[in-house]
């Protein structure tokens, strides 16, 4: 059966009407922008790898979305990634840590988070546990405190260092119960975690530092959420310091970074953070 | 053979390729990143506000990611992929339907994608304007087949294979949509001269 294929309407050689041709050329045209369709890709292999396939993390993916093309949306994110980082406080310094997190794994959870607050993690930083990504390298990680003595800038490079530095170190241990968020999902318990999702979702944010400052915030909001007494909460309060600055947010950094001071006088990051505040100021 | 996948997934049978791209996080986001355009193009023609997009758009590759190991190979992949947007697009304007909200306005247009010059938006937004009031006026079945031929350029063969209706039904689907956009751009023409 041969059956002649009608002219479409935006071929020149189609009776159709001008402007009609010329608005179905342009539709057909579109697309989403090469950036927009990768964080569209993120966000599902993210959410696959979560085991959230249902969409828990939509809302999330919309953010990043949006934030990617128009600039009054973006700094719709911005406000809201910076109020939800600013708003909750500097958690207690590490002496408060141990205690504070245990109690933290032994409680039920504390409530689903916000859905404006799901900023999903990205695929290669979630770990075991996703039958859909097989290929993924087991890896023996575990971070230690040395990164606290590192320069803020740098997570990813400082976590690799750590983990060189102390790679036989238990995991799961009980001296690090922090990496079992509030939300009682199971990350990294299993035997071949990746690296641990608290640095990972650290690691994501930094990571965005630079080119959104305002998706970084949003990930450490969503990170203090997860381990408010984590491993690297220091690293966490910096690297936010280092976004509002990016951001030019002089007010919220002043308070954040006075609120630091106070926190963790003995820090490493202190001579930083005043640097910082000496500047906003 | 996982290798081969990453690297040369078109040397697998069609059944094999497709659970290996299923398990594959690389293949899989390879195939995310090729599909999407068209995904969130026809999810937006078919009516899914632009706020909802982003959802539509992954929930549209989480199904596919959970179908594609039983992907058959009946159709084209991108066939089998605008089937599933379909639903999906049906789904969302569902939603819409029980919460009613604006759409069609300029503010609506897609303001999100990437930086074009102003006259460039004017004249994307006037086109998408146009073209999502004329499709407003169409029947789910119509639309679909409208959108599939004439925007999405699909053979008519495989327009009838994704829509799921013998050949001739598509045809006369199409015919049906055309007379209906023509009559409505008159519609819209009278009036704009009153």
């Amino acid at each position: 059966m041969t059956e002649r294929e009608p002219t479409r309407w935006m071929d020149a050689a189609a009776q159709a009407d001008p402007a009609l041709r010329d608005a179905l050329r342009i539709v057909s045209a579109e697309r989403p922008s090469s950036a927009q369709v990768q964080a569209l890709a993120d966000q599902v292999l993210g959410s696959l790898a979560q085991g959230t396939a249902a969409g828990a993390s939509a809302v999330a993916w919309k953010a990043t979305w949006l934030k990617l093309g128009a600039s009054v949306l973006a700094m719709g994110v911005v406000a809201l990634g910076g109020v939800l980082w600013q708003r909750a406080p500097v958690p207690a310094p590490e002496s408060s840590r141990v205690s504070a997190s245990t109690q933290a794994v032994a409680a039920p959870a504390q409530g689903t988070p916000p859905a404006a607050m799901r900023v999903p993690v990205e695929p290669s930083s979630v770990a075991a546990g996703s039958s859909a990504l097989p290929h993924q390298v087991e890896q023996e990680r575990k971070p230690g405190r040395a990164l606290v003595a590192m320069p803020a800038r740098d997570v990813p490079a400082r976590a690799a260092a750590a983990r060189k530095a102390r790679p036989a170190r238990a995991r799961g241990s009980a001296t690090h119960p922090a990496t079992v968020p509030h939300d009682g999902v199971k990350h990294a318990s299993a035997p071949h975690a990746q690296t641990p999702p608290e640095l990972a979702l650290l690691e994501q944010a930094q990571r965005a530092i630079t080119h959104a400052p305002a998706r970084t915030l949003a990930l450490l909001a969503r990170h203090r959420e997860l381990y408010p007494r984590g491993e690297f909460a220091e690293e966490r309060e910096v690297l936010g310091l280092d976004a509002l600055q990016r951001l030019r947010w002089d007010a919220q950094l002043r308070d954040k970074a006075r609120e630091f001071v106070e926190r963790y006088p003995g820090s490493l990051h202190v001579v930083r953070v005043r640097r910082l505040l000496h500047d906003a100021e | 053979m996982q290798a081969l996948a990453d690297q040369r997934p078109e040397l697998l049978g069609c059944e094999q390729q497709a659970s290996v791209v299923a398990g594959s996080e690389s293949t899989f986001r390879a195939l995310v990143v090729e599909h999407a355009p068209y995904v969130w193009r026809v999810l937006r023609s078919l009516g899914v506000p632009d706020a909802d997009l982003p959802d539509a758009s992954q929930e549209t590759f989480l199904i596919v990611h959970r179908k594609l190991p039983g992907f058959e190979a009946r159709s084209s992949l991108r066939s089998w992929i605008y089937g599933i947007a379909l639903r999906v697009a049906s789904d969302f304007r569902d939603k819409q339907r029980r919460k009613p909200r604006p759409m069609g306005a300029a503010s609506d247009l897609p303001e999100v994608w990437s930086a074009p010059g102003q006259q460039e938006h004017v004249e994307r937004s006037q086109a998408w304007q146009l073209i999502e009031a004329l499709l407003a006026g169409l029947d789910e079945d119509l639309r679909r087949v409208f959108v599939l031929f004439e925007l999405e350029q699909l053979p008519m063969r495989e327009v009838a294979q994704v829509v799921g209706c013998p050949l001739s039904t598509a045809y006369w689907r199409l015919h049906t949509a055309r007379a209906r956009v023509e009559a409505l751009l008159a519609e819209r023409r009278q009036e704009a001269q009153r």
